[in-house]
C-alpha cells in the first residue's frame, strides 16, 4: 500500500449480511450448526485455547521450528518461548476478529516493558521469527517486538527474518559495529533485535537498508550476504521448515506472492489416515496418507488440491482457520454455505475451480510483470542438511524437488520452459481473455 | 512416566490434561498405555521419548521416561 501511496480502503456497508443472502434461512441454520461444532471440534478448541502459539512445541519436537536463520529445526531454549510460558506470563484474554467463534487472537499485558495490550500478543509466526530463528529465548523481548511491528505495520515474519539475515552477516563479519551504530547484532541478543526494529521503522542507519528486506539488503552488503537470504520472490520464508514438510516448499516456491505457508495444506496433516485432518480432506480427493517428507506424484496431487482449496477460501473470504481440513467446518458445509449465500447450485469441483482460476490470474499478472519459472525456486539453504533437531542431517533433494515442480507444472497445465498457462486450461476456467494480458 | 499431550490431544483425555504423571510397572508398549487413556492412535503424528522421535508402533516406555505426543499440525 505504501508504494502506491494508498492510505486506506473504505468499505461502505449496504445492509445486514444475513439480509443479503440468497437463502438466509438455510444460511442461519448452517451458522447455528457451525457455532455448535466450534465448541466441540478438537482443532477449533485448540485454536481457541492456545491459538497459533501452541504450534511451537510440536514443530520443535519434529525438527521443523526455524532456528538460527533456518540452519536448524530445533531450538535448545524452546521451553522459554513455548505456549506454556506465554500463557503463564502474558496472556490476559482470548479475542477474535469480527463475529468469529474460534477466537484465536491472544491479548497480553505485562509491565516490564510497558507493552499496551492494544497490539495483541504475538502469533506463532512472530514467536519463531523473533525467537528461535534469531536464537532469542527472552519471551519478554519477543512479545515487545510484536508491538512496534503492529504499530508501524511491519510484517513480523519479514522483519524477524531480515534481522536473522543481518545477524548472520554480522557473525561472518560482513557488517560490523561501525555499520550498526555500535549495536552488537550477534544471534541471541534480544536488546539488539528491539533496537534494530526501531531503526527499520524509522529508516535510521542500517535500518534504512534492512527496511527494504533481506534480498535488497544483501545486494547492498555484497559478498556472500546473498547466501544468507532465505526468501522467494523477495519475500522471506515463513516459520515452517520445508525439510520436514516438503510440499510447503512447493508452495513457497510457486506462490505468486513469494514464500507463503498458507497457499496449500501442510504435509503433516495427512500422514495418519485415521486423523481428524485426513478425514476432513477426503471429500476433496485426498484419499491416501503419505509421509511428510514424501515428494512423489501423489504428494504433488495433494499439494495441487490443497492449493486450489486454499485459493478458493481466500477468494470467498473464508479464514484459513475455518474450513476443514485445517480446521472444523466440514467441506460439505462450506459448499452449503456458498450455495445458500449466493443462490448458486455448484459442486465441490466448482469451488476448487474458483481457486484454480484465481491462481492462474495471479500467475498471468506475474508473467506480465516479468516473473519467469526461474523465480519458482527455494533458497539453497533448504537443500542443505538441517544442523539440529529431529531432521538433523536432512535437506530436500534438489533433483527430487525439481521433478516435483515439473509434475506440478504439468498438473496446472503450465509450460515448463515459459511458465505460461495453456490457452486450453484458461478456456476451461473461463478466463481465456486473460491470456492477452501477458502481451502487455 | 511424564506424558505431554500436545496440540489438541489433551481434549481426548477424560480430564483434558496436557501433562500427566503416570505410574508404570516395568516396560510397556506406548500404544497400550494410550489405549487405556483413550487417546486415539489415529490422532498422533509425532512421538518423542526422552527427546528422540520414534514411530508409535515401535514405542516402548518405562518408569522415568518423558514422552511427548503431538497431533497432525497445520499451518498458522
Amino acid at each position: 500500500m505504501g508504494s502506491k501511496n494508498l492510505k486506506a480502503v473504505a468499505v461502505r456497508d449496504s445492509g445486514r449480511y444475513g439480509d443479503l443472502a440468497n437463502d438466509a434461512v438455510s444460511l442461519s441454520e448452517i451458522g447455528r450448526q457451525v457455532a455448535k461444532q466450534v465448541k466441540e471440534h478438537p482443532i477449533s478448541r485448540d485454536l481457541n485455547d492456545k491459538g497459533t502459539p501452541g504450534l511451537v512445541g510440536g514443530l520443535n519436537a519434529g525438527g521443523m521450528l526455524p532456528t538460527y536463520n533456518f540452519r536448524a529445526g530445533a531450538f535448545d531454549q524452546v521451553d522459554e518461548i513455548k505456549w506454556e510460558a506465554y500463557e503463564k506470563h502474558f496472556l490476559t484474554a482470548r479475542r477474535s476478529c469480527y463475529a468469529c467463534a474460534i477466537r484465536c487472537k491472544r491479548e497480553i499485558a505485562f509491565d516490564e516493558r510497558q507493552t499496551p495490550s492494544a497490539y495483541g500478543g504475538p502469533e506463532y509466526e512472530s514467536l519463531a521469527a523473533f525467537g528461535s530463528n534469531c536464537c532469542i529465548s527472552d519471551l519478554n523481548a519477543i512479545v515487545k517486538a510484536n508491538e512496534p511491528c503492529n504499530l508501524y505495520t511491519l510484517d513480523t515474519i519479514s522483519t524477524g527474518m531480515t534481522i536473522a539475515f543481518a545477524m548472520e552477516c554480522f557473525e561472518h563479519g560482513l557488517i560490523g559495529l561501525k555499520d550498526t551504530d555500535g549495536i552488537d547484532l550477534s544471534f541471541g541478543n534480544a536488546e539488539a533485535m528491539l533496537q534494530i526494529i526501531k531503526k527499520i521503522a524509522h529508516r535510521e542507519g542500517i535500518g534504512n537498508i534492512l527496511a527494504e528486506g533481506s534480498r535488497s539488503a544483501a545486494r547492498v552488503i555484497g559478498g556472500e550476504a546473498v547466501s544468507f537470504t532465505i526468501e522467494v520472490k523477495g519475500q522471506e520464508l515463513s516459520m515452517h521448515d520445508p525439510r520436514g514438510k516438503v510440499s510447503v516448499g512447493l508452495g513457497f516456491a510457486i506462490s505468486e506472492i513469494g514464500a507463503d505457508h498458507l497457499v496449500s495444506f501442510h504435509d503433516t496433516m495427512f500422514t495418519n489416515p485415521d486423523s481428524v485432518s485426513f478425514k476432513g480432506a477426503r471429500p476433496l480427493g485426498i484419499t491416501e496418507a503419505l509421509p511428510a517428507r514424501d515428494l512423489s506424484e501423489k504428494k504433488v496431487m495433494h499439494y495441487f488440491i490443497g492449493e486450489n482449496w486454499s485459493s478458493f477460501e481466500k477468494a470467498s473470504g473464508f479464514c484459513y482457520f475455518g474450513p476443514a481440513p485445517r480446521s472444523f467446518i466440514q467441506v460439505e458445509d462450506v459448499l452449503k454455505i456458498v450455495n445458500a449465500a449466493t443462490g448458486w447450485d455448484v459442486y465441490l469441483i466448482d469451488l476448487l475451480e474458483i481457486g484454480e482460476r484465481a491462481t492462474n490470474l495471479a500467475r498471468i499478472f506475474n508473467l506480465r510483470e516479468g516473473f519467469t519459472p526461474q523465480d519458482d525456486r527455494l533458497p539453497e539453504r533448504i537443500f542443505m542438511p538441517s544442523e539440529a533437531g529431529t531432521l538433523a542431517g536432512l535437506g530436500i533433494d534438489h533433483a527430487e524437488f525439481n521433478h516435483a515442480m515439473r509434475d506440478l507444472y504439468t498438473l496446472k497445465d503450465w509450460n515448463w520452459e515459459t511458465g505460461i498457462p495453456s490457452r486450453q486450461r484458461l478456456s476451461e476456467l473461463d478466463i481465456a481473455w486473460a491470456s492477452d494480458l501477458m502481451l502487455h | 512416566m511424564r506424558l505431554h499431550l500436545g496440540g489438541h490431544l489433551n481434549y481426548f483425555d477424560a480430564l483434558q490434561r496436557a501433562n500427566l504423571e503416570i505410574e508404570l510397572v516395568g516396560k510397556q508398549r506406548l500404544e497400550d498405555v494410550l489405549a487405556r487413556l483413550r487417546i486415539p492412535a489415529g490422532e498422533i503424528f509425532l512421538v518423542s521419548i526422552n527427546g528422540v522421535v520414534v514411530a508409535l508402533e515401535d514405542a516402548w516406555i518405562q518408569p522415568g521416561d518423558h514422552v511427548q505426543l503431538y497431533p497432525p499440525m497445520g499451518g498458522g
